[in-house]
């Protein structure tokens, strides 16, 4: 069991009170209502697609939906119609976390005047990395700090995917987008290391007591950390990993290796934070060199062997923090 | 009628994303040549299609006219005389002789004859107004590209066609609209690749043209049809009518129904929730009613394969999984992440159902 990280103070742990959340325990046991139904205009591969069918497979019947500008809003929303089952609500890139928190007070209002007698809607936030890590990121940590009792999820496609791939905070080193094209002058595309938004909210906000990374690889987990999040009260932060064919440049069918490969080579970890506390989910067994996730994308194809040890540097020093640095198994 | 007598407007169908920058090519490669030719030349791409998601079917436009053009900024062909298709499932899943030109003509990138492709136009109103079907094989884009490549915002390479230059050799030599001479001096490196499509190309007249149709022209030419502004909302387990997607489809998932252990991965895995899993015997026939009720899309009586492995229709026969075929895209994870890979991709054009045509109302 990896310790407590120092950034969160090592006092922090008391209980862990995310409880009476229904569990997923495999595949066969998820629920099988679709509250984001098919007919939506995102690309075939969509990985954020699926992060949103499995968050809404999740949450289920009783939850609304806000959703910042994005492939998420748009795709899914061209020519006036929406594929979700459930209300929804478009928000500005901007304020995202803003709207969420109406919503909640607004219930609550209603709740406290005897307006509304029903159960408390499941409020989520649906923004992707640019609606919560750039743009978006002053409404989050509003909503974050005030302390509702919402969930904001950030599905984490790396760039700017909707208008045409431009770089985001998100995006990876050595990544090719169309703000960052590799040259001459800078020859691997993009120089700077990506945020981390998870730290980010888990140490600037001390009302949020759940927080965990997903990945659309792994579906059980992902819709239990839904479920965790919903079921406790007050402000939560999921960041879930969700490749793009199109911007990452690979197959529409690999998808989910993309994303299994990512969590296998370092490059994504799974784990939740709750009161503080850190919790790896799933640690691989074998772990694999970058060099694997960035030979498998036409976004890295530019990469020289020094810039994927640059990347892998990176990498390992993430993992080191969590406790996962073990050695590579020569292959 | 065209905006204006002399005016050739040529239409190219593509996939988005992946053959974004072959589609352009053609369009920006022909006005160019045209325009040394001492035409008048526009080339444009239509935005209502959203060229940014992989494989959607898009549009990019040409047009050519030997005096000044005199709507500029009208930003749709409305009456094509061409027509190119860079791939024959375009054919099946959208009207692309929609407002086609009388004697107009339809090139598809394909395998296969243009008779095949014939028979894919068949069910369409405007076919008595098309004179001439053209296929060739020029190769595939069909392959992930880098960011730079089908993207908005971006620049192509000049010198680095391949099935678009087999393509616009093969548009000199059908319609002669520009000529081979000059395609090449334009782009030099390519020019092995036009001689192929001059000389590959197969064509075929339209056995059903009539240059005195005019029966599809009262529909074709109110500008705009009845428009559904408002779609209701879906219900739980139901689907969007406003965006049916099975038109992006290149290959069909068809499960093999006895290897099948229905583990559900597919079910979990899919972004478009097209597959259903079919609990039990009255859940079966239940689902068998709703796809029969889907208007014969995904046509039991298809005859390249047996009704079960259509993906439609039967409960009889045991099967464990159903594709929602009329919204399915055609991404691969299915077929990809099944562990008993009892899932196979199968060409779309190798079904003589599901057909679906989908015009947007707006």
């Amino acid at each position: 069991m990896p310790e407590t990280i120092k950034w969160l103070g090592s006092e922090a742990p008391t209980e862990v009170r995310i409880e009476g959340y229904q569990e997923i325990k495999n595949v066969k046991d998820a629920p099988d209502v679709e509250y984001y139904v098919p007919g939506h205009r995102t690309c075939a591969g969509c990985g954020p697609a699926l992060a949103y069918r499995l968050t809404a497979l999740a949450s289920g019947k009783n939850t609304i939906f806000a959703g910042p500008t994005g492939c998420m809003y748009v795709a899914n929303t061209s020519y006036l119609c929406g594929p979700w089952a459930v209300p929804w609500i478009h928000t500005q890139i901007t304020n995202g976390g803003a709207v969420i928190s109406g919503i909640e007070a607004s219930y609550k209002a209603m709740i406290r005047k005897k307006k509304y007698d029903g159960e408390f809607p499941n409020i989520i936030c649906f923004a992707g990395d640019g609606g919560s890590a750039d743009i978006g990121l002053q409404a989050l940590s509003g909503c974050m700090y005030r302390g509702h009792d919402v969930l904001f999820i950030c599905y984490d496609n790396e760039s700017y995917a909707n208008t045409g791939i431009q770089t985001s905070p998100m995006t990876p080193y050595g990544a090719h987008t169309t703000f960052t094209p590799p040259g001459p002058v800078v020859p691997e595309g993009k120089k700077t290391f990506p945020k981390d938004l998870l730290k980010m909210v888990a140490a600037g906000h001390p009302a949020v007591k759940y927080l965990a990374t997903a990945s659309i690889a792994y579906p059980v987990d992902l819709m239990n950390k839904v479920r965790k999040a919903l079921a406790h009260k007050g402000p939560t932060f999921m960041h879930i990993h969700a490749p793009c064919p199109k911007g990452w440049a690979f197959e529409s069918s690999k998808t989910l290796d993309i994303g299994k490969l990512a969590v296998d080579t370092g490059m994504w970890t799974l784990y939740e934070i709750v009161n503080g506390q850190v919790k790896v989910n799933y640690a691989p067994r074998r772990r694999k060199p970058v060099a694997e996730y960035v030979q498998a994308q036409g976004r890295f194809g530019h990469l020289t062997p020094e810039m994927t040890e640059r990347l892998q540097a990176f990498v390992d020093s993430k993992l080191a923090e969590l406790g996962l640095l073990v050695p590579i198994p020569a292959v | 009628m065209a905006l204006q007598p002399n005016l050739i407007e040529v239409t190219v169908w593509y996939r988005g994303v992946v053959e974004g920058r072959l589609a352009r090519q053609v369009t920006n490669s022909l006005a160019d040549a045209a325009q040394t030719e001492g035409s008048y030349v526009q080339a444009f791409d239509n935005y209502t299609d959203l060229p940014d998601r992989v494989y959607v079917p898009c549009r990019s436009y040409a047009r050519i006219c030997p005096e000044p053009i005199a709507e500029p900024y009208t930003y749709v062909n409305s009456n094509p005389s061409l027509v190119v298709c860079t791939d024959a499932a375009l054919v099946k899943g959208c009207n692309v002789l929609k407002g086609i030109d009388p004697g107009g003509t339809l090139i598809v990138n394909t395998r296969r004859d243009p008779e095949f492709v014939l028979g894919l136009v068949k069910d369409l109103p405007q076919k008595a107004r098309l004179k001439k079907v053209a296929t060739l094989d020029a190769g595939t884009a069909h392959q992930p590209n880098t960011p730079q490549g089908g993207i908005e915002g971006s620049t192509e390479k000049a010198g680095t066609m391949r099935t678009a230059a087999a393509l616009l050799g093969a548009i000199a030599k059908v319609t002669g609209m520009v000529s081979l001479e000059t395609l090449t001096k334009k782009a030099p490196a390519a020019a092995e690749m036009m001689a192929h499509g001059y000389a590959f190309v197969r064509e075929l007249a339209n056995p059903d043209y009539d240059p005195n149709d005019t029966a599809s022209e009262a529909a074709e030419f109110g500008r705009r049809g009845k428009v559904d502004l408002i779609v209701p909302a879906p219900l739980p387990n139901g689907s969007q009518e406003g965006h049916i997607t099975g038109n992006y489809r290149l290959q069909r998932p068809v499960v093999d129904q006895k290897i099948c252990t229905a583990c559900k991965i597919c079910w979990v895995s899919c972004p478009d929730a097209c597959i259903t899993m079919v609990k039990d015997d009255e859940a079966a026939a239940a689902a068998a009613a709703a796809g029969e009720a889907d208007g014969g899309l995904d046509g039991g009586a298809d005859g390249a394969v047996p009704a079960a492995a259509d993906g439609g229709g039967s409960a009889a026969t045991g099967e464990k999984v159903k594709v929602n075929l009329k919204y399915c895209k055609g991404c691969g994870i299915c077929w990809n992440v099944c562990p008993l890979k009892c899932i196979k991709p199968v060409d779309e054009l190798d079904f003589a159902g599901g057909v679906v045509r989908i015009t947007y109302s707006i």
